[in-house]
């Protein structure tokens, strides 16, 4: 079989993987399995673009520039999480530091806590992981959604000519689309069905996924430059959830349950 | 004679960018100040930063009055170094409701934040230089042409507005913030993934390249698939609308209106949620063409969302919450009345839709920002006079008998509240009368017992939510105040009376003429969007 024609396949076959993952994130129960095949996923993800980015058609720099997300994702979501997971007191801010000093000081002290802090993490994550529903329930509701994915994608691109027919083959956007859908569907689910915040934001990050996803193999190639550059500046609202609001809210509550961050009702 | 569009609207949005830049000068100054002097120039220094703010949004209000008069109608379009910009009449109109919201706003971020800040909070400085950086994310989002830049508008919004929700960084400033960057940032991936599904229904032609710029994408010649089209809009609905305060996706609404600095509520319930409702129109704008069926897919859309979120709002504004809770739960009633607007369509509904906008946008902020006052003047602990965190929901029984306590605040709410729940002669009434009308119009036009079912939740919502707020009110105007309110100064005040001026005289007229034709800004935004079909 000719390359041009194995690469889209593969990539399509990998994609399919990543499904299964977000299944077995799903269906995890400990946080430290959640985290080991989030961080798998987040590699298997970085294939798929650089696949898509050798297919022809394709901006290959602008789609290879994506791959850096999944890598830098895979390398620095699990510390961060494990910075999270451990609390710890913030020194308060001391008077006459300017605010360049300021940032050095948050910079270094950033550093000292991802180095530090993996081992007494791993315990916070045995710890914690656990699920709403039963693993059958919660397994069953992942594969219906994986269905309805299926069959949403399948109905609004027939091959009938639609969508962008021109640039892509339909072929490679219609399973893509699915997995896409499938993969948003699976972290919401993830988000809903987990008992504490670390695993809603592996939820959300299996989301995050799906659009990395989608935006390589399902946006029109001319412009996937333009998606690109929005998921890096969507690189943004991660890194404010996991070096600010998720420690802090841990340090201020003392604890990463859902049910502890309930002070606000009504 | 007034420089020309392009130079004012650059203008419009550098301005609040300097600003945040502009405000770390004066820190920058205090901060090498030596021992005793120390002090002095550190608050020397806060009332700089409070000028440099107030200096902002002034600009940016007049930068807009100046757009407005100079372009006369025309659309603006130019790039602005990669950045593509595009101004109509209805993105003047959304940045008119962001200028004069923020402004008043921004009278009282100073002082909100000079209590409030200390060791364990965001310094003043932070808070300023963030407060224009939300500015300036907010006044982005009308002003660009293409919609993945918009996403990143509204996306750069979330990032600002959590940092200044949290920005007390209490346990439950934190919870707030928590529950609206999940919820909201699940929300606008929808919405990324809607945008995405619209790239990827353009049928290319084979002569030009697919554009993501919404004047393209309006244009004749666009040729969109129709599923993906309306899947593209049902994401984007489900994306926007969660930013947008709409129900079902609205549980972090309560909670980041409640838990924000004042000025910040007032600025997320008067000005953000619509910068996610300017998205959604041109959303339906652009779906309603490429549809092709009279705007029905769309607007039986919206019309539902916007029942439903009026629909779940009543109960919440009944219940007995604290005061800022009950503010953002109307807000989520009246972005529901903007969404029925907008569902029923037709040239008197839209506009009334539209206005609307405005009317919520000057009357919410003038409710947060009078609480603000009662915040301020009241003692923070309970009335025992414990220093003790109480519990959130009962932290505000303490604050009752603002009337006699601070007779100008406690007037001030009480017009306002009678405001927000549509009594006349005040604006939102006559926005409400408009979208009945342009209902009933449709109605005895033709058989539509939707329309019929519509008016009549629409109805019963609006006065239970009329009963739920006099309760609410009666609760904290009267009765006997605590001891140890501090008197209210004119500087608190002050600025409302202006935005009831505004209430009172959007009430009674929509002005054409003076230094704004708002009127025909309104009837060139309904003309834009009856493009689409909306207007059966």
């Amino acid at each position: 079989m000719p390359a041009d024609e194995l690469i889209p396949q593969v990539a399509v076959l990998l994609s399919y993987l990543m499904v299964v993952m977000a299944l077995l994130i799903s269906a995890s129960s400990t946080l430290t399995q959640m985290v080991w095949l989030y961080r798998a996923q987040a590699w298997l993800l970085t294939v798929v673009v650089l696949l898509t980015s050798l297919e022809e058609g394709r901006v290959r720099a602008a789609v290879a520039a994506l791959a850096l997300l999944p890598v830098a994702l895979a390398v620095l979501v699990p510390p961060l999480l494990g910075r999270a997971s451990v609390t710890r007191i913030r020194p308060g801010r001391p008077a006459g530091r300017g605010p360049a000093q300021e940032l050095l000081a948050r910079g270094s002290s950033l550093r000292n806590s991802l180095r530090d802090q993996p081992a007494s993490a791993e315990l916070v994550w045995l710890q914690h992981g656990r699920s709403r529903l039963r693993g059958g329930q919660a397994a069953a509701v992942d594969m219906l959604l994986i269905a309805a994915a299926v069959l949403v994608a399948y109905r609004l691109i027939r091959g009938d000519g639609g969508a962008d027919a021109g640039e892509v083959e339909l072929g490679g956007v219609v399973p893509s689309l699915a997995v896409t859908i499938a993969l948003v569907l699976q972290g919401l689910f993830t988000m809903s069905n987990k008992r504490d915040i670390i695993a809603q934001v592996i939820g959300l990050l299996v989301i995050e996924h799906g659009l990395f996803l989608a935006a390589v193999r399902v946006a029109p190639p001319s412009l996937a430059f333009l998606f690109v550059l929005s998921l890096f500046c969507y690189l943004l609202i991660t890194l404010t959830i996991l070096l600010w609001i998720l420690p802090e809210l841990h340090r201020a509550s003392g604890s990463i349950e859902v049910h502890d961050h309930s002070r606000l009702k009504g | 004679m007034l420089p020309s569009p392009e130079l004012l609207a650059s203008l419009l949005l550098l301005a609040p960018l300097a600003g945040a830049v502009l405000v770390w000068l004066p820190r920058l100054w205090a901060t090498r100040q030596a021992g005793e002097r120390r002090p002095a120039a550190e608050q020397r220094a806060g009332r700089l930063l409070e000028l440099v703010t107030i200096g902002t949004s002034l600009a940016s209000l007049l930068l807009v009055l100046a757009i407005a008069a100079r372009s006369s109608g025309a659309e603006i379009h130019y790039w602005l170094l990669f950045v593509e910009l595009y101004l109509d009449s209805l993105s003047i109109y959304f940045l008119l409701l962001v200028s004069v919201v923020a402004l008043v706003a921004a009278g009282y971020a100073g002082p909100c934040w000079s209590r409030r800040s200390g060791a364990d909070t965001l310094s003043l400085a932070q808070f300023h230089s963030l407060f224009n950086l939300f500015l300036f994310t907010m006044v982005l989002v009308p002003m660009v042409s293409n919609l993945v830049v918009l996403w990143i508008g509204i996306e750069l919004t979330t990032v600002t507005s959590t940092v200044l929700i949290a920005a007390e960084r209490s346990r439950v400033h934190f919870e707030a913030a928590w529950k609206y960057i999940i919820i909201t940032s699940t929300g606008i991936i929808f919405a990324l993934l809607g945008t995405l599904f619209l790239a990827t229904a353009i049928r290319p032609d084979g002569t030009a390249a697919p554009s993501m710029s919404w004047p393209d994408l309006v244009d004749p010649s666009a040729m969109l698939d129709p599923n993906l089209t309306r899947l593209s809009f049902l994401f984007v609905l489900i994306g926007y609308g969660t930013k947008a305060g709409f129900a079902p996706m609205h549980t972090w609404l309560p909670d980041a209106h409640g838990e924000a600095p004042y000025p910040v509520s007032a600025l997320l319930s008067g000005v953000l949620l619509k910068s996610a409702l300017y998205a959604i129109l041109r959303f339906f704008h652009i779906t309603n063409l490429a549809l092709d069926d009279g705007g029905r897919f769309a607007s039986a859309t919206l019309l539902g969302t916007g029942l439903l979120a009026m629909v779940t709002a009543t109960p919440f504004i009944l219940k007995r919450n604290p005061f800022k809770r009950v503010l953002a739960y109307h807000s989520l009633e009246h972005m529901g009345i903007i969404a029925v607007g907008i569902g029923i369509g037709g040239p008197v509904a839209l506009f009334g839709a539209l206005l609307h906008v405005l009317n919520h946008g000057v009357t919410k902020s003038l409710m947060f920002l009078a609480y603000g006052n009662v915040q301020d003047n009241y003692p923070r602990a309970g009335p025992d006079g414990s220093g003790a965190e109480p519990d959130p929901a009962r932290r505000d029984e303490h604050r009752q008998g603002v009337l006699r306590a601070l007779p100008g605040t406690g007037s001030l709410l009480a017009l306002g509240g009678f405001a927000l729940v549509g009594s006349p002669p005040f604006s939102i009434f006559l926005s409400e009368l408009l979208i009945l009308w342009g209902a009933l119009q449709q109605v005895l036009a033709g058989p539509a017992w939707w329309l019929v079912l519509a008016m009549a939740v629409f109805l019963v919502s609006v006065t239970v939510v009329f009963a739920g707020l006099v309760r609410h009110l009666s609760r904290i105007l009267l009765g006997q105040p605590p001891d140890g309110v501090r008197p209210e100064r004119l500087r608190q005040t002050l600025p409302l009376l202006a935005l009831v001026a505004v209430m009172l005289l959007l009430g009674l007229m929509v002005p054409d003429a003076g230094p704004l034709d708002l009127r025909g800004l309104l009837d060139e935004s309904v003309e834009l969007l009856c493009q689409g079909g909306g207007c059966p």
